[in-house]
């Protein structure tokens, strides 16, 4: 099926999402939280993205999906530059962005319903969305969850909910906004599974080096309104306080 | 709908097409509501009777269904009897009790129970996502279709944020009196309780735009009508004929 996005459009070999001169103020704010960002995001590459809180991170991949329009600056996706609503509109359906708060997202009153919310936007029909949304549940390790109700969900099963519900659309590229925040450990172990079996480009915002050291290749930190990749920060190993104690436990 | 218990897919009624559903619910309610025959109104609960039946609830859920509109009724069996003029009844002392007053209670009682059975009955087995998309269907403005269903969604959002916000209070010794700093603080809870909804509609609507929606939901339960919903609907017709008939015209009962 052409969907009018070819892998290698016009801006480039392999250029998912490029961004160039965005700037963007709060408001009721005089400083400019982005300031002639610059951001590339090409095939194949996985970033984490960290900075500090109000930074602009979140505001950046609001940009991306043209939730929030930069007052200067340009944005190509898949090699076309996005100028109205229409073009975000198709966009928005290769592109699946998890966002901070599951409850955001998850507003449907059963999960199957809620995964299968995308799917039957883009215009599958009932059968067929209801396949691909078990098919996903299942891929996430959420099968039998289908007719469970969202709001009674545990902070865990919401994120890996909502996740289902990103990936239900088949997205080409993932924006993640802070996926690990009120998780605990297991399911931090779980998205990560899950995060490293995906054969998808993304880009993570996220706190944790730890986190973002096991599930992206590339790190780039926000500073001042702008980009820097691997900005002065790299992966390694650290002691870290074991927290487990004298309780028995397994090391896998 | 109701206790938001994950709805029974193999009941007669669960299968009953939904605009039927509503269709037939609405004209039962309003037949009720305007009957004043005790015996017509025992028609009309033999049909709700029989479609809770149809809907495979367990009877705990149904008393438990009806427990809040029996506690609004108790009060008028206070009132009524006291203010109703009529043939006095001696009760305690000097105090008197109309028989109209308590014919009113009683006829109240009966139809409104009668009229949440058949509602119970309904919710039970109607996801509200389908009962959007029916309501829809038969012409309700999308505007209202959204309303009812994103209330009903985010009103457990709404009180968990008005729940942290009153701890918040509590945990720094906050105690509520009869005094401004009272009311001040109330009106500052309700404040950031609004913006706090107003902030989550965007992020929410915006978590939908992301996911492709465009204005119009989706049900997964999508409903074509059959042979048997006919069926189902002529039936309730009938019956309802029949109530109407012992309303009006037979003076037997």
């Amino acid at each position: 099926m052409d969907d009018g996005y070819g892998v290698c459009g016009m801006g480039g070999e392999g250029i998912l999402i490029e961004l160039r001169g965005i700037g963007y103020t709060y408001p009721g704010r005089n400083i400019p939280v982005l300031d002639g960002c610059d951001f590339t995001l090409y095939e194949s590459e996985r970033i984490g993205l960290i900075g500090s809180n109000g930074s602009g991170k979140t505001t950046l991949f609001h940009i991306m999906m043209g939730l929030v329009k930069p007052a200067v600056g340009t944005v190509e996706i898949f090699g076309k530059t996005m100028k109205k609503e229409k073009d975000f509109v198709k966009a928005r359906q290769r592109i699946g962005l998890l966002f901070q708060d599951s409850d955001d997202q998850l507003f449907c009153p059963t999960v199957l319903e809620d995964v299968a919310f995308g799917p039957l936007n883009m215009g599958k029909n009932l059968g067929e969305a209801r396949d691909i949304a078990i098919r996903t549940l299942n891929a996430v390790g959420l099968s039998g969850f289908e007719d469970r109700i969202t709001t009674k969900l545990s902070g865990g099963e919401k994120r890996i909910a909502a996740l289902a519900a990103v990936l239900a659309m088949e997205p080409r590229v993932l924006l993640l906004d802070e996926p690990t925040t009120g998780l605990d450990e297991v399911t931090k172990d779980r998205l990560i599974d899950i995060l490293i079996r995906l054969d998808k480009p993304m880009i993570i915002i996220s706190h944790e080096y730890d986190f973002l050291s096991k599930t992206t290749k590339i790190l780039c930190s926000m500073k001042q309104g702008r980009i820097s990749k691997n900005g002065g920060v790299h992966f390694h190993h650290h002691i870290h306080a074991h927290v487990h104690g004298d309780d028995p436990h397994k090391h896998e | 709908m109701l206790n938001e218990k994950a709805i029974d897919h193999s009941s007669l009624m669960a299968r009953f097409d939904p605009r039927l559903k509503i269709i037939g619910m609405v004209l039962f309610s309003v037949l009720v509501a305007v009957m004043e025959r005790k015996a017509a109104i025992g028609f009309a609960f033999l049909l709700s009777i029989t479609m809770v039946f149809l809907s495979g609830l367990k009877f705990r859920d149904v008393v438990k269904g009806l427990a809040p509109v029996n506690s609004m009724v108790i009060f008028l069996w206070f009132f009524l009897p006291l203010s109703v003029n009529g043939v006095d009844i001696r009760i305690l002392g000097p105090l008197t009790a109309s028989r109209e007053g308590i014919d009113l209670a009683v006829l109240i009682t009966l139809k409104a129970n009668v009229m949440m059975l058949m509602f119970i009955s309904f919710a039970a087995t109607t996801n509200v996502m389908t009962a959007g998309q029916a309501l829809a269907c038969l012409g309700l403005p999308s505007k209202l279709v959204h309303l009812f269903f994103f209330t009903y969604r985010y009103i457990f959002v709404i009180e968990s944020e008005f729940i942290t916000l009153r701890t918040a209070m509590a945990i720094r010794g906050f105690v509520p009196r009869t005094s401004v700093h009272t009311y001040r603080s109330y009106a500052y809870l309700v404040g950031m309780l609004l913006v706090r909804s107003w902030d989550r509609a965007e992020r929410v609507y915006r978590a939908m735009i992301c996911r492709g929606f465009n204005g119009t939901f989706y049900s997964l339960s999508g409903f074509a009508m059959t042979r048997k919903d006919g069926v189902i609907f002529g039936v309730m017709c009938l019956w309802m004929m029949v109530m109407g008939y012992v309303e009006w015209v037979v003076k037997a009962f």
